[in-house]
């Protein structure tokens, strides 16, 4: 019997990185997960390996920016499972660029991925989340949604406003015993990381592991036992909490 | 589930509402338990209580030489430290307006909680990286190391000077690479901890509106003295209802 037996989540974004890593642990908990993301060959993938952990799992193609995606999504999960318990907004999107080099497109880019998805994700889950008799919501922000970070302004400003979406959630959701909280990973290595830091790691990695204090990058799974933790009854009480992941990078 | 099994664990104020729950949930999930407690019989109940693989030891948790003792004794008694919790309980008498408290009473509380949080620490880290496999402290520290509480000047003192301390402590020891991870839990209104009178009658002030449970606290613990949190050091959890969100 795992943490998360008879619960069932939607996790966004899951086609890759830290999504995929959080549907595996989930599915290793006991959890029924619909995974999500624009990709259907990579969908495939995740499907692939969360059923090597024995997982019940389904794909549903989707954009968390395009609303008619969060209905579709909805249904499916319905259709599958019948019930939902809980919500983890991971899909994201990251730009990493000097002020002056940033248009307005890039920081709306942000906002509608970053923020958008996220509130669209937690007004479609809410009515299913009340039904299931409360549930949680997760919403993958970052260290940069609490500090902020160079070259970071429209990145840091989508995952702040995420963090306070997140709060006001967590105030909102108490009264029908749905507990939100923000997750804040820091530098987790992923398939991602090359397409906004460049496709050598060799030449930033060490210059990365260098910035965390524990001086290792993390992995997926890192953030995983965390979603898995916060997910289950076992954290009952916590709601509106920033659960860092992150080698000691926020303490500092 | 045993993500303590073949650990050892020493829970200081081991005999507290909070100690008890957390010795008894290190011990459900596989680890041997050295409950310290300066009250030795109640250490001794929870000790009983949890099982086979718990022992108790008095300890004062103001005193570098207790800290030595009940450290050895541990390690004596099951050959390792894997895990070391600091349960902060002390409080003044009664809630005192800053202008009526004495040094004497503001002392009282900042020597059990933050000096002795301190010398946890301080030993504890010496202790662990001396057997060389890395360990896990965390601190049980509150909600009210973050906000304010009229009349408990020396608690929000000591909450905040642990919440600080674990960071500090955490960033020593990962740039000293020994493997030691360091987190603490923030309280807040929960049944026999400090903070259930300390919020009597604000339970409005919770956006769960409802107080939590000991075991609450200790799944918490758990989760960040386990292998799931490997890559979380000098991180603050709070276990509030909600309270530090709203």
């Amino acid at each position: 019997m795992g943490k998360l037996t008879g619960k069932v989540a939607i996790v966004t974004g899951a086609t890759s990185g830290i999504g995929k890593g959080c549907a595996i642990e989930m599915a290793k908990a006991g959890c029924k997960v619909v995974v999500t993301g624009r990709h259907e060959e990579r969908g495939a993938n995740t499907v692939r390996l969360v059923k090597e952990v024995g997982g019940d799992v389904i794909f549903v193609r989707q954009d968390v920016t395009v609303e008619a995606d969060w209905v579709k999504v909805m249904a499916a999960t319905m259709a599958a499972y019948g019930r939902l318990d809980c919500l983890l907004n991971n899909a994201g999107e990251a730009i990493v660029k000097p002020l002056e080099q940033l248009t307005l497109d890039n920081l709306q880019f942000l906002l509608r991925v970053d923020l958008d998805g996220p509130f669209l994700g937690m007004k479609h889950a809410w009515p299913h989340l009340k039904k299931s008799g409360g549930g949680t919501i997760m919403n993958m922000s970052s260290i940069t949604g609490q500090k902020g970070g160079a070259k970071g302004s429209a990145y840091c400003a989508a995952k702040g406003a995420q963090l306070a979406l997140s709060r006001a959630g967590a105030l909102e959701g108490a009264a029908h015993n749905i507990r939100v909280n923000s997750i804040h990973p820091g530098l987790i290595w992923t398939e991602g990381v090359p397409d906004v830091m460049g496709p050598n790691p060799e030449t930033y990695l060490p210059r990365l592991k260098a910035s965390v204090p524990m001086g290792e990058v993390g992995e997926t799974w890192h953030v995983g036992t965390a979603v898995v933790f916060l997910a289950s009854d076992e954290a009952a009480y916590i709601t509106g909490a920033e659960i860092n992941v992150d080698g000691g990078k926020s303490a500092q | 589930m045993t993500r303590f099994g073949g650990k050892v664990a020493l829970v200081s104020n081991g005999a507290s509402a909070i100690g008890v729950a957390v010795v008894r949930r290190l011990a459900t999930e596989g680890a041997s338990v050295m409950v310290a407690d300066a009250d030795l019989k109640g250490a001794e109940a929870a000790a009983r209580a949890a099982g086979p693989h718990c022992k108790a030891i008095a300890l004062d948790v103001a005193s570098i030489e207790s800290w030595e003792k009940v450290l050895s004794a541990t390690v004596d008694a099951f050959q390792r430290l894997d895990v070391l919790v600091t349960v902060a309980t002390a409080t003044y008498d009664k809630p005192t307006p800053i202008a009526d408290t004495s040094l004497a009473q503001f002392k009282k509380v900042t020597t059990h909680n933050l000096e002795g949080a301190f010398l946890a620490l301080r030993y504890g880290v010496v202790k662990m990286r001396e057997l060389g496999h890395g360990g896990a402290v965390v601190n049980v520290a509150s909600a009210f190391a973050t906000v304010g509480l009229a009349g408990h000047a020396a608690y929000n003192a000591c909450g905040n000077g642990i919440r600080m301390m674990t960071k500090a402590a955490a960033l020593s020891c990962a740039e000293s690479k020994d493997k030691i991870r360091i987190n603490a839990v923030q309280v807040g209104m929960i049944a026999g901890a400090p903070e259930q009178a300390m919020m009597a009658g604000r339970a409005s002030h919770v956006p769960l509106a409802r107080g939590g449970g000991v075991d609450d606290i200790a799944a918490a613990v758990a989760y960040l003295a386990s292998e799931e949190a490997s890559y979380v050091t000098g991180y603050i959890l709070p276990v509030d209802g909600g309270l530090l969100a709203a």
